[in-house]
């Protein structure tokens, strides 16, 4: 049987286990906005002797729903990040102001205005102020978009010092966790573990991780990918930033806090606020970035090529009109020496090669010579870093042995480019550079033209049909493929222009030391209606063709002999005729010198609008794979609204998920005023109950002592 | 369905219906204030980049529309032109007819010359026609200098074209490109001069030959002219040793093309070459064929001029020189004809072509329109109906937050 304690000690403990209860419901309702706040009930049981015990006050928290919380924060932090900074330059692309897809069609509509009138100088000035203006344009959106890549940069930088921050607290709350569950008795720290809880939650917000919770009540914290962040021993491991080579855009790696190395973290897989802005800066804004690069490059080097083949006003074959940069490549930190370089050029003609691509060049060996040599491995990289991949999902390394390393030396090589290896022979095997050929580098084009003579609307030849033949057949175009200047012959794609308004005569190449009996092609004499002679200038037969069966590309079809045979593209123009030619016709091909009224070459530039010459695959060449400029800036714009529209979809899909973990974690571990309100007013009327148990023992006792006394 | 709703969770979930309905509200707001469908590219990604391409497209168009008027003012300046010149070479034959008359004194001659050199020189003017911006319209790519010059020191061919063939192109269409103007060799130049025949040499005590018959000429020389060898063109007529025949060969390859019967001192014809030839047995007559040559209108009206103004021209002279000028006026008709009838076509295809280009345009506009703009009356409904759901989130919000139980202790 057990005995009950006295009425006097259940009524004041009573009294005290009513005053907790008060105190409880007091702190929930005082701290009903703190961040963080879990909310607390306190617990009593009944001692052996019936009096109320000294009671627990527990933390209201359910660990499953603040996982699930804390993973759906991290979801909706990096779909945040990737939708915010992306739909920035969603709606500057769409802009009308800033669209490059109208500068390019003004551009193309002044070609085609000065096309129109070849003589009107006015035109051919507005062509220049387009010109410009494109630049302009571009130049504008590149700094957009690099000014973006600073930007997101600078909060990588903040909110992985944020993150590291939070690392340390964590760690620090669970050795103070620790230490008070150490201490026997105690209450479990409430507010400890509330503040631990946030951190984690704060954390989790930047980058996303997994918790294990530990018996004495300590959280370990690793990321998704499992490097630990916060470990048992009360030590932890800190991000940091390295950029190598490229300083300005660091990758995030794990830096142990005790032994020395660093682990890198794939950019794609942080999550949390770090992995969309990593995910938002390489994927989207990296890719626009070099493909804004590619068609301003691509579309001045097309312009470059189609004016070099006209005539300009002056009468002087055209040369460039806009200027591309040279790129240097980036030295990686391990190289032998932080001096040697390799430089970079577009190459000539090769503006439809040119991917978005970056290049690491890695040299593999290399001679002393003479002529120093250089072996090199070209491996393509995307924008993000990974290994550009072929249609069969093989990487792309290509190796190239024995090129010609001299400072002045460009070297054709891959994709467009030319590389300039400025160190001879003293590059060590295994030295590395990055190239990113198309990033940056389109605000660098510039203007090489200030008069409006130099665009070349012009073609450099005429072929006119002499005027007493007897035949009908009269010419239906003229085509130029090929204006470089080299009297010698000695480079293989030498033409037929001697550089000083002319065709080279035999007189001309005889002087130039070519061994030759003729003279490049100057007319055309008919001898059947399908057989001709080619003649050079002083009437010299070059090459006779018999049993033409057209008239098409009549130069073309006559066989050069040497040296002219060995050359790529000799003499680098043609033309075709159409018609019955008779014995005896002539047809004369001559320098169009004071051709100034002539638009075949500009026809052929304002062309250049409707022409596939933009690569669009990286992987794959071909015609088939061209697209013009117009529709690769409307495929850019695509590309980013798409990467917008995704990410907006899936900032709605984790908002909701978030809210509804949130829904959930608030149900069981928040305050309801209402809840305390009901509280307080049973625990004040248990506590006034409580009281009057103790007023009735003191009348009790009263009365016992009355009647004794 | 969770039981327990906090405090937190009732502020939480009314705030956020009010604030994702205000940024719906405001969404619609845009569009119906910018009248655009798509506000920014990630709204459809497809259709932005759609709309790129049909404004690109668009204003190519718009650029055609321009090529097209001025393609059209300049054949318009080149077909007055050659109206012109048909006009005056019209008088010209008239005149030439008129001279061929036989009765007319030497007075007359003169008078008719005199007319003759102004439509020469009108001819001259108008090869030379300069448009808006200075240009000679005839003169090819070398614009800048006259189409023909004039230089009385080169006898017989004082006009010469200097310019070249080549014909400013036009872009019409995406595909169709068409030439702008015509060269002037092809409309003022492109005409032979009569086809003709020269006496070489003759053992006979007399012969002269001339072309009677131009037609039968005509196709002699056709089938026959060689311009590659020289000797091929030279033929002799052989009277044979009864002294009643001859005998056409060609001298070089000896083929015999005719045998026709002879009597001296009466005219015989071959290939519409009429012989005058007295002579005996043996007796050969050399005779070539002219080289064929172009000559330009203001030329064979110019020669004609010369012979007119001519007091000592002999009868067989004055013929020939007025069969050049009808023949060669005849040619040069015709290539006018033929050029100004091609600009009739090319200014008929570049109407037809600006009337597709602005069906096209509209399309394109449809196109765009469709994709890029929004339906207004769709977008209206939906904003009212957006509005209501913003009114309704926030009554909702004073009802519920309002309720505490606080308010009743």
């Amino acid at each position: 049987m057990t005995v009950n304690a006295d009425l006097f000690t259940i009524a004041s403990a009573g009294i005290r286990a009513q005053t907790q209860l008060l105190n409880t419901t007091g702190t929930n309702i005082a701290n009903v906005n703190t961040e963080g706040f879990v909310r607390q009930r306190t617990e009593f049981g009944t001692e052996i002797d019936g009096v109320v015990d000294r009671g627990t006050t527990t933390r209201i928290f359910d660990q499953f729903a603040f996982d699930q919380l804390r993973r759906d924060t991290s979801f909706l932090a990096e779909s945040e990040a990737v939708s915010e900074s992306a739909s920035i330059i969603d709606n500057v692309l769409a802009s009308e102001a800033n669209s490059i897809s109208g500068s390019l069609s003004r551009f193309f509509e002044s070609l085609q205005t000065a096309a129109d009138e070849p003589t009107n100088i006015a035109a051919r000035q507005l062509v220049l102020g387009q010109s410009e203006a494109l630049l302009g344009q571009i130049s504008t959106i590149e700094g957009f978009l690099s000014d973006r890549e600073g930007d997101t940069n600078d909060q990588i930088t903040n909110v992985v010092s944020q993150a590291n921050a939070l690392i340390q607290s964590i760690s620090e709350l669970n050795q103070e966790i620790r230490s008070t569950a150490g201490i026997s008795g105690t209450e479990s720290p409430g507010a400890l573990l509330n503040a631990r809880d946030q951190a984690i939650l704060d954390l989790s917000e930047l980058v996303a991780i997994e918790t294990r919770i530990e018996g004495d009540g300590t959280t370990l914290v690793s990321l998704n990918t499992g490097q630990s962040l916060v470990l048992q021993t009360g030590t932890f491991n800190l991000f940091e930033l390295s950029g190598d080579p490229d300083i300005d855009n660091p990758s995030l790696t794990l830096q142990s806090n005790d032994a020395d190395f660093a682990v890198p973290i794939l950019d794609g897989s942080a999550g949390g606020e770090i992995g969309g802005l990593l995910e938002f800066r390489d994927e989207v804004l990296f890719e626009a970035q070099r493909d804004v690069g590619q068609i301003a490059l691509s579309l001045a080097g097309a312009v470059n090529a189609t004016n070099r083949l006209g005539l300009d006003f002056d009468g002087q074959i055209g040369g460039d009109i806009f200027e591309l940069p040279e790129i240097q490549g980036l030295n990686f930190q391990d190289n032998s020496s932080l001096a040697l370089g390799i430089n970079a050029r577009f190459e000539d003609g090769g503006f439809s090669d040119l991917t978005s691509l970056d290049y690491q060049v890695t040299i593999t060996g290399t001679s002393a010579g003479p002529p120093a040599n250089v072996d090199i491995e070209v491996a393509t990289l995307n924008p993000d870093g990974s290994p550009a991949t072929d249609i069969n999902g093989a990487a792309i390394v290509n190796t190239f042995n024995g090129l010609e390393a001299a400072a002045g030396t460009f070297v054709p090589v891959i994709d467009g480019l030319e590389f300039e290896f400025t160190g001879g022979s003293t590059y060590a095997a295994g030295d590395r550079f990055l190239f990113q050929p198309t990033k940056d580098t389109a605000s660098q084009i510039q203007l090489a033209i200030s008069r409006p003579e130099d665009i070349a609307l012009g073609s450099p030849i005429r072929v006119q049909r002499d005027n007493n033949n007897f035949g009908d057949a009269s010419i239906i175009g003229t085509t130029v493929t090929n204006t470089t200047i080299d009297n010698t012959l000695a480079e293989s794609g030498a033409s037929a222009f001697n550089g000083a308004g002319g065709i080279q005569s035999l007189a001309e190449l005889t002087a130039a030391g070519v061994v030759t009996t003729v003279g490049a092609p100057a007319s055309v004499l008919f001898t059947a209606e399908d057989a001709y002679d080619v003649l050079d200038s002083d009437g010299n037969v070059i090459a006779s063709v018999a049993g033409a069966t057209d008239l098409n590309n009549i130069l073309g079809q006559a066989t050069f002999p040497a040296p002219f045979a060995a050359l790529d593209d000799y003499p680098g123009f043609d033309f075709s005729l159409s018609g019955n030619p008779r014995a005896g016709d002539i047809f004369t091909i001559e320098f169009n010198t004071n051709g100034v009224d002539d638009n075949r070459n500009g026809l052929d530039l304002a062309d250049l609008q409707n022409q596939d010459l933009l690569r669009l695959n990286n992987n794959v060449s071909g015609a088939q794979n061209l697209i013009s400029f117009n529709e690769a800036y409307s495929v850019i714009v695509g590309d980013v609204g798409e990467r917008t529209f995704t990410a907006d979809i899936q900032l709605q899909a984790a908002t909701a998920l978030e809210a509804q973990s949130q829904d959930r974690f608030d149900s069981i571990s928040s305050v309801s005023l209402d809840e305390e309100a009901a509280n307080l007013i049973r625990f004040q009327q248990a506590y006034a109950a409580s009281a009057r148990i103790l007023t009735t023992a003191q009348t009790i006792f009263d009365t016992l002592l009355g009647a004794t006394g | 369905m969770t039981i327990r709703v906090s405090t937190n969770q009732l502020f939480d979930r009314t705030t956020d219906s009010i604030l994702s309905a205000q940024a719906r509200l405001s969404e619609v707001q845009q569009n119906v204030a910018t009248g655009l469908a798509i506000l920014t590219p990630s709204d459809d990604p497809v259709g932005a980049a759609q709309v790129i391409r049909l404004t690109e497209e668009l204003d190519q168009l718009q650029q055609f529309q321009r090529n097209n008027n001025l393609f059209t003012n300049a054949l318009e300046q080149e077909e007055a032109v050659l109206r012109n010149v048909n006009d005056s070479v019209n008088r010209a034959r008239q005149l030439a007819i008129q001279a061929g008359s036989g009765i007319l004194e030497e007075q007359d001659r003169f008078a008719i010359a005199i007319e003759l050199e102004n439509i020469r020189d009108e001819i001259f003017d108008l090869s030379n026609t300069q448009n808006a911006d200075g240009e000679f319209i005839f003169a090819g790519s070398q614009s800048q200098s006259p189409a023909f010059v004039f230089n009385p020191s080169d006898v017989g061919n004082e006009f010469q074209f200097q310019g070249d063939d080549t014909v400013n192109e036009i872009q019409l269409s995406d595909n169709i490109r068409l030439a702008a103007g015509d060269s002037g060799r092809d409309v003022f130049e492109n005409a032979f001069a009569r086809f003709n025949t020269t006496l070489d040499a003759t053992t006979a005590a007399s012969a002269n030959i001339s072309v009677e018959q131009q037609a039968a000429y005509d196709s002699f020389f056709e089938a026959n002219f060689d311009a590659v060898t020289a000797a091929n063109n030279n033929f002799r007529a052989t009277i044979n040793p009864a002294g009643n025949q001859v005998d056409i060969t060609n001298i070089a390859s000896g083929t015999t093309f005719d045998t026709i019967n002879f009597t001296s001192g009466q005219p015989f014809t071959f290939a519409g070459i009429e012989f005058n030839v007295s002579g005996g047995a043996g007796d050969t007559v050399d005779f070539s064929l002219d080289p064929p040559r172009k000559q330009n209108l203001a030329q064979t009206i110019n020669n004609f001029v010369n012979i007119l103004n001519d007091p000592n021209v002999s009868a067989g002279d004055y013929e020939e020189a007025l069969n050049d000028v009808i023949i060669g006026i005849d040619n040069g008709r015709e290539a006018l004809a033929n050029a100004t009838s091609s600009i009739g076509g090319r200014l008929n295809v570049a109407d037809s072509i600006l009337s597709a280009n602005l069906d096209f345009a509209v399309s394109t506009e449809t196109a765009r329109s469709s994709i890029q703009d929004i339906d207004l009356a769709e977008a209206i409904s939906e904003l009212s109906q957006q509005q209501t759901a913003l009114e309704a989130s926030q009554a909702t919000f004073a009802s519920v937050t309002q309720l505490s139980l606080f308010d009743f202790i």
